[in-house]
């Protein structure tokens, strides 16, 4: 439930539908089921067992798998991921204000787009609700992985399967609903010779699963020597995708049943953040019973937000127990450090902008480094004494090892050549070179070589720290 | 919708939701030492 709470957020819920309505619809759905298996499930396993074999989480995992001297990389999947933490931080916020806002009727009597730029821009609200996502956060994981994470998840998961399954059969049940259905399966076939579908294909299902985030690796930490994972790592895969399919439903009928084809269009052309808090609340106020849905789904946001949030603080928690600081001075140093790298975040949405694309684009690099390890390791060798342990009963196929030999460093060229195209061609031409540019190659490749230079620095001393393996 | 929208969703939609209860079944089962 844990692992499935961790990868069920909010980028199934407002990136999924728009990207598969985007990319040929049903063929969409082909090429990111394909990624499911050649990316998403090998690296999830791997995580699992890199947890459960070293007792580490991402920081100190790498260094005791394949030596010392390399593990800067496994402390670079755990920084990465604290990045993305703190400003994560802020989207829960985000759901959180807009949950609130349903209850009242702050949404109803105004225009969609104005409440969106008031309260992004002219208000310190989302510091308010940055802080408060923070600090509930810091309280579950304060109470400790079962009592905190097992527990909090038992509720938050359920519920939100539950919210999403609610909001999917309202949608559909719209006159019009057809359309995005349509929409969302219909088979574009010509899309499949599209690069394009492919890697928007790869990075969906890579981020949406949580591979490559070091956040199964800290969980796998805490399993028992007579648990096996391999179950769980499928699970969480299609416990991960069975919620898109229902959000994209929900959001994607909504939207077609509201809107004319050319306007709904539109909607799904206005990003993550445009869909779901300018759109969703106007399309919603159109539909019968419209306030109460829209109280659900901001509901159902939240609690995907926060699920993933605090596998992240976890994380990051164990990243400071095995540097060697306690549990109980690792989860309040966690919420204030995130606390207060958030904050630029909360304060421009261009900084908020920058860090996404920067340390998003960042778990490729994570992936990477953990298809690295594991080769350098030895393929074969990991899956036939890391994973497939005599407790485990259900063994993975040789697949695994082609596929994180050969498929995952393949991807992982094509799909950093593919964005930094985009970079180049689309989204920066004139200054996609620049380092202080939203979304240039300049600003992701000096800040990740800043942090793999500051890791390279402390590398031994950090490997002595965590008790990394010496040699090799 | 299309014939092979109609076929593309309930082949997907069986699939994965099929799949995950069925994931779901086998983790609630208990230890068979």
């Amino acid at each position: 439930m844990a692992s499935i709470g961790m990868a069920v957020g909010t980028g199934n819920i407002w990136r999924f539908p728009r990207v598969a309505a985007e990319n040929g619809g049903g063929a969409f759905l082909i090429a990111w089921l394909v990624f499911m298996f050649a990316w998403s499930i090998p690296l999830v396993l791997t995580e699992f067992a890199l947890g459960k074999h070293t007792r580490k989480g991402p920081a100190g995992a790498i260094g005791h798998l394949i030596g010392a001297k390399h593990n800067w990389m496994g402390a670079f999947v755990g920084i990465c991921t604290c990045f993305i933490m703190f400003y994560y931080s802020v989207v829960t916020g985000w759901c959180l204000k807009y949950f609130f806002a349903t209850l009242g009727s702050g949404l109803a009597n105004t225009n969609a787009e104005t409440y969106w730029q008031n309260f992004t821009t002219t208000s310190n609200e989302p510091m308010f609700y940055h802080l408060l996502a923070m600090a509930v956060g810091c309280l579950i994981i304060s109470r400790g992985v079962v009592k905190g994470i097992e527990r909090t998840n038992r509720i938050l998961v359920p519920v939100l399967f539950a919210l999403l399954a609610v909001a999917a059969v309202r949608a559909i049940t719209l006159p019009g609903a057809i359309k995005g259905l349509e929409f969302l399966f219909t088979p574009v076939w010509s899309e499949l010779l599209s690069h394009k579908v492919w890697l928007e294909a790869l990075s969906q299902s890579a981020w949406s699963v949580g591979a490559a985030w070091g956040l199964v690796m800290t969980y796998g930490v805490y399993l028992r020597k007579k648990d096996d994972f391999v179950l769980t790592g499928y699970t969480t895969a299609f416990g991960d995708y069975s919620a898109s399919l229902l959000a994209g439903i929900a959001i994607m009928c909504t939207v077609f049943a509201v809107l004319p084809e050319a306007e709904a269009r539109t909607a799904l052309a206005a990003g993550n953040e445009g869909l779901t808090f300018i759109w969703l609340p106007q399309l919603f106020q159109a539909i019968p019973a419209g306030k109460l849905f829209l109280a659900l789904f901001f509901l159902a946001l939240s609690f995907a937000a926060m699920s993933s949030l605090i596998a992240m603080i976890e994380m990051a928690t164990r990243i400071g127990v095995d540097l060697g600081i306690s549990r109980k001075t690792a989860v309040p140093l966690v919420g204030v450090v995130g606390f207060v790298l958030g904050v630029p975040s909360a304060w421009k949405m261009g900084f908020f902008q920058n860090q996404d694309w920067v340390w998003g684009l960042g778990l490729m690099v994570s992936g990477f480094f953990i298809a690295i390890a594991v080769i350098k390791f030895g393929a074969e060798r990991f899956r036939n004494e890391l994973i497939n342990t005599p407790e485990e009963r259900r063994p993975i196929g040789r697949w695994y090892t082609y596929v994180i030999t050969y498929l995952v460093p393949l991807e992982f060229v094509a799909l950093m050549v593919w964005w930094f195209y985009q970079a180049i061609k689309v989204y920066d031409p004139e200054g996609w070179w620049h380092p202080f540019h939203s979304f240039s190659v300049g600003t992701a490749v000096l800040q990740w070589a800043v942090l793999i230079a500051l890791l390279l620095l402390v590398n031994r001393w950090w490997a002595n720290r965590v008790g990394a393996k010496r040699g090799n | 919708m299309s014939l092979s929208g109609w076929i593309m969703m309930t082949l997907v939609l069986a699939g994965i939701w099929g799949g995950f209860v069925y994931l779901l079944y086998q983790s609630s089962r208990p230890d068979q030492e």
